[in-house]
């Protein structure tokens, strides 16, 4: 790529419930913060990327932050909303048309699951009737038909849930800070089979805001800048089962993160064995299983032991989702992606404090997956 | 004898002899889409042929919703309380894997492999009385 790009700035306000605060208000809060860390003022600023599903368009943010006039882009992506958007920074800032960016995401969801309008997603009404508008189904199918043909447990499942709330009880911007035993997760109510209630993240509220510039200005605005080594978004391709797919071909392909994944590869020029620490779409533990291996980090099945061995814990060979994923902060859907992009800088500068991982890791992978069969791949150097 | 509808009239006909779910293969390359296709998701290719879809398949994944669906879309339960229903993917040989409701009585457990044959049930009663009919898959069979 003919300009490398660099996160210099990172704000971050806390995920869960925050009912005095509206979703562009959490967010201005979230930019205040990245501000500060790059020391640069508002004004300064030369153009933004941003985006929520629920809460209110993200070029609105002005109101809360100064009218100065910026190119403001709003994204909507669904869950791959933040990939995007700094998928779109980072063109800008290698094509020269901007200097200063601001990457941002937020939203601010009700309780319960999603609720789905069949006709926002090029279905009929009857998708709803027949009661199958839920996205949940689609990620219980998935991992039942997974666990059929790569002998994955419900323990591994349990694992992956008992790992995020352990990691979530060491970030201070998680929702979700109480660690969960596997037996309470083994136990807890059934919500689509096999997946279990503390199995899945639930909708909640937050903002993540990133600053960017050419790598060649980084050091004007920090001492541990962070470089962007790829950082692009996929969707589906005929013959994989994505969320709200009324049928799907009996040919099988490669999924949407594994052609996301291929492609963040080559572009950054290295392989699945180069990464030190990931973040990788946990929408529930199932997900999290299957896009270890579709993300090049294991072969379908060795997620069993690797789980069970700790491989994926904060200490272990290859620490996954160390913030407690979104099984311990929830989804806000505009701001999940920037939420992983954040923790792997963090990860990166060393600075993740009780949750960083032991050997420094000089490179970090984020993946975001969402309906309607959407993948963001990110791929950071130190 | 009450009204009925089909739950969406381009699914499959009702009332009728023997119903069966619609697809429809594109005439270049022939792949199977359900509901019926203008365009083809494989080739692009924008002729499609309407065809009746096999009423006999195979379960290739399943779960079971636990937890009443929003509604609107999913109909309102009129007081009535939720009660959980089994869905999956059937495959059906030679054209396509289609999300469907599955009817299982008291003594019948779905399993990945399951030979299943197509059913329609009632999904629930609209404002004046008409009873709005879906389809789904039954086992039948070889079942273990």
């Amino acid at each position: 790529m003919s300009t490398d790009v660099a996160i210099i700035g990172l704000g971050i306000h806390p995920f869960g419930r925050t009912p005095d605060k509206t979703g562009l208000q959490q967010c201005a809060i979230a930019v205040s913060d990245a501000l500060k860390e790059a020391n640069v003022a508002w004004n300064d600023v030369d153009f933004a990327f941003g985006g929520s599903t629920d809460a209110g368009n993200a070029d609105t943010l002005v109101s809360e932050l100064g009218l100065t006039g910026i190119p403001f882009m709003n994204v909507a992506n669904g869950c791959a909303t933040g990939g995007s958007a700094l998928a779109a920074a980072c063109n800008t800032i290698r094509s020269g048309a901007g200097k200063l960016g601001l990457v941002c995401g937020f939203d601010k969801h009700a309780r319960g699951a999603f609720k789905v309008n069949p006709k926002e997603w090029g279905l009929g009404n009857w998708y709803g009737e027949e009661g199958f508008a839920l996205t949940t189904q689609f990620f219980a199918m998935k991992i039942q038909r997974y666990m059929h043909d790569y002998g994955i447990t419900e323990m591994t499942l349990a694992r992956v849930a008992e790992k995020a709330f352990r990691n979530g009880a060491l970030n201070p911007n998680a929702w979700r800070k109480t660690p969960i035993s596997i037996d309470e997760i083994l136990t807890s109510q059934m919500v689509n089979d096999p997946l279990r209630k503390y199995m899945f993240c639930s909708p909640s509220e937050g903002a993540v805001a990133l600053l960017v510039c050419p790598a060649s200005d980084a050091e004007k605005y920090t001492k541990t800048p962070i470089f962007v080594a790829s950082c692009l978004m996929r969707t589906r391709r005929f013959g994989t089962l994505e969320v709200f797919s009324p049928s799907k071909a009996i040919e099988d392909q490669k999924t949407v993160t594994q052609d996301a994944s291929k492609a963040a590869y080559e572009e950054a020029g290295i392989g699945p064995g180069d990464i030190d620490v990931a973040q990788i779409q946990d929408t529930e533990s199932g997900a999290e299983i299957m896009h270890m291996a579709e993300n090049g980090l294991c072969e379908d099945g060795e997620q069993e032991h690797m789980l069970a061995q700790g491989e994926t814990d904060l200490d272990g060979k290859l620490p996954i989702n160390t913030d407690g994923g979104c099984i311990a902060n929830g989804e806000p859907i505009g701001a999940s992606g920037l939420r992983q992009v954040h923790e792997l800088c963090l990860q990166l500068r060393g600075t993740a404090g009780s949750r960083q991982v032991k050997a420094s890791p000089k490179t970090g992978y984020a993946q975001v997956y969402g309906a309607p069969g959407v993948s963001g791949v990110t791929i950071l150097n130190s | 004898m009450p009204n009925q509808k089909p739950v969406d009239a381009n699914l499959f006909d009702w009332p009728a002899s023997s119903p069966r779910l619609w697809g429809s293969r594109c005439a270049l390359c022939g792949n199977v889409s359900f509901p019926v296709a203008q365009r083809c998701s494989r080739c692009s290719h924008d002729e499609q042929d309407r065809f009746h879809l096999s009423t006999e398949g195979i379960l290739w994944s399943w779960t079971v919703q636990r937890f009443p669906p929003a509604s609107p879309p999913f109909p309102p339960s009129d007081g009535n309380p939720f009660e959980p229903f089994t869905l999956g993917y059937v495959e059906l040989p030679g054209e396509v894997r289609v999300i469907s409701r599955l009817f299982y009585n008291a003594q019948q457990t779905p399993h990945i492999g399951q030979n299943l044959k197509l059913a329609f049930e009632q999904l629930y009663c609209d404002a004046d009385g008409t009873e709005i009919i879906g389809y789904g898959f039954t086992p039948h069979g070889d079942t273990k």
